[in-house]
């Protein structure tokens, strides 16, 4: 009889201290329902960088006691606090989520800037329209296209003036053809024949990716019916003090 | 009976573990403190296989933890090859291409990734409009759903109806911030953040002119971005004399965060 009761008093210490204490690792007291001392050298709120656990509430804490996010880790200002290595891991790379919240590294996004310089001796004859530029476009979005202007006219007409129609277009390639309009401007300019002038303008497109933006000149005053020229590279052929450029970026 | 009972009562403290701890395994790594092995494949506690890794989670002895990796760089490392995202966060937030960001205490939540909320406006309209000499003119407001700095740049088109003697023009551009889309100077003007007096001298007889400014205002979400002009040198300016509606030959303001 008695050694029945102590069977059964053995099994109940038994049970009851496996379902119902705080498990620790390397420790003789877990403050948590979970709790992990790697070193072996946690007192109390000391020393718990290297201590993991997981609270009453399914909270996860590395290097911290009481987590205060499901999973909340306290870098010891050496050891980086997490590493992701999935194959899409990259210098600078951000964390991106797709639509159930499953993150990769992603390039930073960017506004896919970039400088073409207008180089040569060039004659843009008026009344024609002539490509200045073909810029390809990878990335979707609305593009702001800075016009540099640095050149001259060999004809300027009455008082000082002479102007060029400027357009940019949406096409599919990088040809001479001219593709959907999206914005122009004729640009007037107060000069003098065969002396530089230059101006700044701007012109405005959104486009999808893979397409081009085309920028199209044609002069259009000078001399009342003279057959004139707006003209590049009179100054150098090769130096963009004194050329056009063009800096587009999406905005 | 006593000697047993002491025997057995020995055997139940297992609430304190001061050896490795392993988990579906008779070899966890040497050095770890806590080591799970999923599907159950480690062979020898001395090393373990990258494809044994793979199913892996371990503690190590600095308290770093290593998912898919049995030696953790980081306090949490996590490696995968297949598959099996590395991690995912469901908290209400995440979204097709939301990127995570911080707030003051690192806790994490997906947004949408910042834009420069980049838009042109165009000045026309179905008749010409002229902006009298010495008035405050309301240009344009535009509505802000996004604080910032934006930059405001102006193209300017169009044809001044006086010069002075000395054959210039000039005109006043104002930007500032503000709770209303009315054309009310008085109110709007002490929050001026940038202002510009642009000289011209139009070319031929024609009066026409146009150039390029850039001005730049901080606007919080949900007010007005404001621009006003205002004629100081001969005048008054008139847009839409040319077409009222091609943008050829007409004004535009393009914005865009900085």
């Amino acid at each position: 009889m008695i050694m029945k009761k102590n069977i059964l008093l053995t099994i109940a210490f038994l049970t009851g201290t496996v379902l119902w204490a705080q498990i620790g690792i390397n420790t003789e007291t877990p403050q948590k329902l979970f709790h992990v001392d790697a070193v072996r050298n946690t007192s109390g709120v000391t020393n718990v960088s290297d201590d993991a656990v997981v609270d009453a509430a399914g909270n996860m804490g590395l290097g911290v006691l009481s987590p205060t996010a499901k999973l909340h880790i306290a870098g010891d200002g050496t050891t980086p606090a997490l590493r992701i290595v999935d194959g899409t891991q990259k210098d600078t790379r951000i964390l991106r989520s797709d639509a159930s919240g499953n993150a990769t590294w992603v390039d930073q996004p960017a506004s896919g800037g970039f400088i073409y310089n207008v180089l040569g001796n060039i004659n843009y004859r008026n009344g024609t329209t002539s490509l200045v530029k073909a810029m390809q476009i990878t990335e979707a979005g609305n593009y702001l296209v800075v016009v540099r202007w640095w050149g001259t006219t060999t004809s300027a007409g009455t008082n000082n003036e002479t102007s060029a129609y400027l357009y940019l277009d949406q096409g599919s390639d990088g040809t001479a053809s001219r593709g959907t309009a999206k914005d122009a401007i004729e640009y007037y300019v107060r000069t003098i024949a065969n002396s530089p002038f230059c101006f700044t303008t701007s012109l405005y497109a959104t486009v999808s990716a893979g397409s081009w933006l085309k920028l199209f000149i044609s002069p259009s005053i000078g001399s009342t019916g003279t057959t004139f020229n707006w003209v590049l590279g009179t100054a150098s052929v090769t130096n963009p003090n004194w050329n056009p450029s063009i800096v587009l970026f999406k905005i | 009976m006593k000697k047993g009972f002491m025997f057995i009562f020995s055997l139940l403290s297992i609430g304190l573990c001061m050896a490795q701890v392993g988990i579906n395994t008779l070899a966890p790594l040497s050095g770890s403190v806590f080591h799970i092995d999923g599907a159950g494949d480690n062979t020898s506690s001395a090393s373990v296989t990258a494809a044994q890794a793979a199913n892996d989670v371990l503690i190590d002895a600095k308290g770093n933890i290593g998912a898919g990796t049995v030696t953790p760089t980081a306090k949490l490392h996590i490696a995968t090859t297949g598959t099996t995202p590395a991690m995912r966060i469901a908290d209400g937030t995440q979204g097709l291409n939301k990127i995570l960001r911080a707030d003051a205490s690192g806790n994490a939540s997906w947004i949408n990734p910042p834009t420069t909320d980049g838009v042109i406006y165009n000045i026309t309209g179905s008749t010409t409009t002229s902006y009298a000499n010495n008035v405050y003119n309301l240009l344009k407001a535009i509505q802000v759903t996004n604080t910032g700095n934006f930059l405001v740049t102006i193209r300017w088109w169009g044809i001044s109806s006086s010069l002075n003697t000395a054959k210039q023009t000039a005109a006043y551009f104002y930007v500032m911030q503000s709770s209303s889309a009315a054309n009310v100077w008085s109110t709007d003007s002490p929050g001026l953040q940038d202002q510009v007096e642009y000289y011209v001298m139009p070319p031929g007889d024609s009066g026409r002119f146009c150039f390029s400014t850039s001005l730049f205002a901080r606007v919080v979400a949900g007010t007005y971005l404001k621009v006003y002009i205002r004629v100081s040198i001969g005048g008054p300016w008139v847009i839409g004399t040319s077409s009222s509606t091609n943008t050829t030959w007409n004004p535009s303001i393009v914005v865009y965060r900085v």
